[in-house]
């Protein structure tokens, strides 16, 4: 079983073996807790979204069919969790005509972009973490999707309900700043 | 390009270390568990996949024992509808190669208590009375008592039909179970009057008479007797009326008054036309 898909997985445990579903949990609690820890404010927030994210999953083990990866379908989710959070905590969700021509959805404002976060340091990885903080959500969004989850760019607009293009372009953006943090740009 | 962005996710692997804490792993663990015993997808232990199908062969097993069981209490019943059947038939088919239906089986008791038949006019109800009584019927005991005997309808009597039935009352004894039997039915319906007094032969020979038309239905009676007659009674009444003229012609006026009364008896409300009746009253 360890070796199983994450479908096959998902599969066996919506069919009742609840082993499956920790195998599947345990591939996946990290990347998807740091996703939620870097996308709100709070460790205790990102913990209560964290695990009403694996609740959502295991009340639709029934309605999940295997026509995309595991993973994309669990970042939907997550990502529809987090939408809902930011709605809920005032961050209106417009969007945004990039540079680039590029409809993106940008939150006004972000969990972390207050001032006194931006650090200046930049060869530490509180450096990097602020600098992550600092980006929009979406591109920080992006760039969690590709780093934590391994998602390549189809798979990031996939879970985020957009188009390959505006998914590239907030790649791009996300790693361009983080670049430059860490004095590689 | 590459190699900057491998020193990005090198970097950021340094940094992303944090794990969710053990309660809510155990949380989420024990909610998935629940789910999955309580929820619509829960596997089921053998015992609860099987309970249903168990059940269900249980009831059907129990339903076919139960009517198994209700065909083996009912049948006793059948069986002596059935133990009746083949003996009335068995007796018919007897009959038939006897020329004369065999006396015998109700005749035993009937004989046996001639004297009952006497003296209780309850007992068995008076056959002779029956318009079915099949003439050949009365006419073996003619044989034996000519004088008392009701005369039968009898156009040609037949030698064969003494030996035939005196060879069928012989064996009285075998019978009389059934004879019993047919007793016992015999009290079933209402009453007759008694019949006239007569010496015993005669008595006996009547008594027989009543006992084969109570076991017999006049159909098969007269089947059997269409068989061995001659000219078998008619069917019409028209015809029955062709019959006592042609005895009346024949000069066998005590026959043609049996026929006459004996058409009377069935028809009662027969008109018979002038012409006819002339012809065949009696004179």
């Amino acid at each position: 079983m360890p070796d199983a898909s994450d479908e096959d997985l998902m599969l066996a445990y919506a069919g009742g073996d609840a082993g499956a579903f920790d195998t599947l949990y345990a591939r996946h609690r990290g990347p998807l807790f740091r996703l939620m820890l870097r996308s709100v404010k709070s460790r205790g927030e990102a913990e209560e979204l964290f695990q009403d994210i694996w609740m959502r999953v295991i009340e639709a083990r029934s309605r999940y069919v295997t026509t995309a990866k595991f993973t994309t379908w669990l970042y939907t989710v997550a990502h529809n969790r987090l939408i809902d959070h930011w709605r809920k905590k005032g961050l209106h969700v417009v969007p945004v005509e990039t540079e680039d021509g590029v409809t993106e959805i940008e939150a006004k404002a972000g969990p972390f972009d207050e001032p006194h976060r931006v650090v200046e340091a930049r060869d530490t990885l509180k450096q990097l973490e602020a600098a992550i903080a600092e980006l929009p959500p979406v591109q920080r969004e992006a760039f969690l999707l590709h780093h934590e989850a391994d998602m390549t760019v189809a798979e990031i607009a996939a879970a985020t309900g957009t188009n390959q293009e505006a998914a590239k372009s907030r790649l791009r953006y996300a790693m361009d700043k983080l670049r430059k943090v860490v004095g590689d740009g | 390009m590459a190699e900057r962005d491998e020193a990005l996710r090198a970097r950021y692997r340094a940094l992303a270390t944090e794990e969710p804490s053990v309660a809510i792993d155990d949380a989420i663990r024990a909610a998935a568990r629940r789910a999955v015993s309580a929820g619509p997808g829960a596997r089921r232990s053998p015992a609860t996949r099987w309970a249903v199908p168990v059940s269900i062969a249980a009831v059907v097993f129990l339903s076919f024992g139960v009517v198994l069981q209700m065909q083996e209490q009912v049948p006793p019943l059948q069986d002596e509808t059935r133990v009746q059947q083949p003996e009335v038939l068995k007796e018919k088919k007897s009959v038939a190669p006897m020329l004369v239906p065999p006396p015998a089986k109700p005749v035993a008791p009937l004989a046996d208590t001639s004297s009952t038949l006497a003296t209780a006019p309850a007992a068995p109800p008076a056959v002779a009375t029956g318009p079915a009584a099949p003439p050949e019927v009365a006419s073996a005991p003619a044989a034996a008592a000519p004088a008392e005997a009701p005369a039968p309808f009898k156009p040609e009597p037949s030698a064969r039909e003494p030996r035939a039935f005196t060879d069928a009352v012989k064996p009285q004894q075998n019978t009389a179970p059934l004879g019993q039997a047919l007793g016992r039915r015999d009290a079933a319906p209402p009453p007759a009057p008694a019949p006239a007094p007569a010496p015993a032969p005669a008595l006996r020979a009547k008594a027989e008479a009543e006992a084969l038309t109570e076991q017999r239905s006049t159909k098969f009676a007269a089947g059997t007797v269409a068989k061995e007659r001659a000219e078998p009674w008619p069917d019409t009444p028209e015809k029955k009326l062709e019959r006592i003229e042609a005895l009346r012609k024949a000069g066998r006026d005590k026959e043609a008054d049996e026929a006459l009364a004996r058409f009377k008896r069935e028809h009662a409300d027969y008109r018979i036309p002038a012409a006819t009746w002339e012809r065949i009253r009696s004179r």
